[in-house]
């Protein structure tokens, strides 16, 4: 059949229909789809429909099912005084170890200081630095998108969550501007619309007075059962009470609800505390003193989502010294950093521990203190609007 | 290989199935192949058929070769006694294996020609058969992955309707992916 789209296929011998060579390109890696797809005009159109990239993914995360232990993540050094990189290099490694996979550059210019992984949802990264510039990439088919500014008046202390949205296969920027202790705004960005929207303030919270702003917070905002989860410090009831609860922000109905932390997970004497995924399942780290010498991390996860007596503690992380968290990944691993290191006169010492094993692996191959992400490959904003290739 | 159910040997096995539906699928050059309905109900072309009360004597199947059509029953064969023995596959909290266990078999029975696999896939398709169809198109997949567009329009019999230049346009816009 040499028509584009043949209606009803002879099958003659060695002729495939057209709808099965899409079934089997849609099995091909990444870099093969993008050679493939100037087979015909026909096969090129199919292939940039959100249909053609949602059955890829799909099938992408069937065979990740079956190769379990194998997955990956992306690294950036969060840029420093000392270094000052306009386009920081990304490294691609394996989740469990951090061995080096590959390097990628990145294709925009971070003019600033900071900069930061926002999330990463089928293999499409969001990125944000200081000056509120976010960017949306997909490093494996070498294309990304700059969001447009801001709908609210001003920013001030951002923080913001990545999600994917399956209602509608689109995806999500969340920004939350704390404009004081006690008030702030919130904006939603969806890739499908191009467009920044204002949510209003704290919808579905009872309690007042929450701060979302954590500055020391390094790792990707969690996006599980389809809400991104933040750790706030709250002012409740008459007394004026502080406590820390999480705000859950439903990606479909944009609305918040509330889950308290495990009990007896935070006191007074807590350092620091975070949010993350483990295997799907949000889990909470908590960075606090430890009866030896040295500080310690505990790791809960909340076993049955919404469940709070579901919390378990499931590890406690020893070290002997001031170890700040970098990373913890869906497979278990904390990444943590000392710093001053006077035994090694360096100034940063990364240490990757398998919180199930307590193994540590003392040289993880990172060299700067850095954003982590998870990564996968897909064909995620191949059909997006304006968008870059380089 | 036509399955016969009077074979001389009987297993335990198939002293318990006795009374097993049978169900007789011909294939286009006429030949006939008698095989459990449980392992015929695979396809869902066939299940279909037999469900709407169709199936009298024979099912025939125009569109598939005999030679194709005992290696899709052997498949199908092979397939439901796997599920049948396996146990249901219990996901532990810090494990995530959920390992094939036919993965093997698998893997040598689409050790065919291309003709031959290409045929699979039209028969797969045809009966509605979902994870014939997968094995079949991932092993394409694979046989793909390293050739040249060209390779790729020979192998599929497609028109290349791009002038040229609107080629080599195009090629240079995903350079990278062809390094």
């Amino acid at each position: 059949m040499e028509v584009a789209r043949p209606q009803q296929p002879i099958l003659r011998q060695g002729y495939l229909p057209y709808d099965i060579v899409l079934n089997i390109l849609a099995r091909l890696p990444v870099k093969s789809v993008i050679r493939f797809r100037y087979i015909s005009k026909s096969y090129n159109s199919s292939i940039t429909t959100p249909n053609f990239i949602s059955t890829h993914l799909k099938n992408i995360k069937d065979s990740h099912d079956n190769d379990n232990d194998n997955g990956f993540v992306i690294h950036m050094p969060s840029v420093t005084d000392n270094i000052g990189f306009q386009r920081p290099v990304c490294t691609v490694a394996l989740d469990r170890t951090f061995d080096r996979i590959s390097e990628l550059g990145t294709p925009f210019d971070f003019h600033y200081i900071y900069t930061q992984i926002v999330g990463s949802c089928n293999g499409l990264l969001c990125f944000a630095n200081s000056a509120n510039v976010v960017y949306l990439w997909n490093p494996s088919i070498r294309m990304f998108k700059k969001l447009p500014g801001t709908c609210l008046g001003q920013l001030k202390h951002v923080t913001l969550g990545f999600a994917y949205h399956p209602e509608n296969n689109d995806y999500k920027v969340v920004r939350i501007s704390c404009l004081s202790l006690s008030t702030h705004e919130i904006e939603v960005y969806t890739l499908s619309s191009d467009s920044w929207r204002s949510v209003g303030r704290t919808t579905g919270l009872t309690a007042t007075n929450v701060m979302f702003y954590d500055k020391n917070n390094p790792l990707p905002i969690p996006l599980v059962n389809g809400a991104l989860h933040w750790v706030s410090n709250v002012v409740e009831g008459e007394e004026n009470r502080r406590s820390r609860m999480i705000m859950a922000f439903d990606v479909n109905s944009e609305r918040f609800r509330e889950l308290a932390l495990p009990d007896g997970s935070v006191d007074e004497n807590t350092f620091q505390t975070f949010l993350a995924l483990f295997k799907g399942k949000l889990a909470l780290i908590a960075w606090e003193p430890s009866e030896q010498p040295g500080t310690q991390y505990s790791i809960w996860v909340m076993k049955e989502y919404g469940v709070i007596e579901s919390w378990n503690k499931l590890f406690v992380v020893p070290f002997e010294r001031v170890a700040h968290c970098i990373a913890f990944t869906e497979y278990g691993s904390l990444l943590v950093c000392y710093i001053n290191d006077q035994v090694e006169a360096q100034g940063f010492k990364f240490v990757l521990v398998d919180t199930e094993t307590l193994h540590e692996k003392k040289d993880p191959d990172i060299q700067h203190y850095s954003s982590v992400a998870t990564f996968m490959e897909s064909l995620v904003l191949f059909d997006g609007a304006n968008v870059v290739s380089y | 290989m036509a399955s016969s159910s009077t074979s001389v040997v009987v297993s335990n096995k198939e002293k318990e199935n006795k009374n097993t539906k049978k169900v007789t699928l011909k294939s286009s050059d006429g030949e006939s192949f008698e095989v459990d309905e449980s392992v015929a109900m695979e396809s869902q072309t066939i299940k279909h058929i037999i469900e709407d009360g169709c199936a009298n004597n024979e099912i025939p199947l125009p569109n598939v070769t005999s030679g194709i059509l005992s290696r899709v029953i052997e498949y199908c064969k092979k397939h439901k006694e796997a599920a049948g023995e396996s146990e249901p596959s219990v996901t532990s909290y810090t494990s995530n294996s959920t390992t094939n266990p036919l993965t093997e078999w698998d893997t040598e029975f689409v050790k065919v020609d291309q003709n031959t696999l290409f045929d699979l896939i039209l028969a797969a398709n045809y009966l509605d058969i979902k994870g014939l169809l997968d094995l079949t198109c991932k092993t394409v997949a694979d046989m793909m992955k390293g050739k040249t567009p060209q390779e790729i329009r020979e192998t599929f019999h497609i028109k290349n309707d791009y002038t040229p230049e609107e080629e080599a346009e195009v090629r240079k816009e995903n350079q990278w992916a062809f390094e």
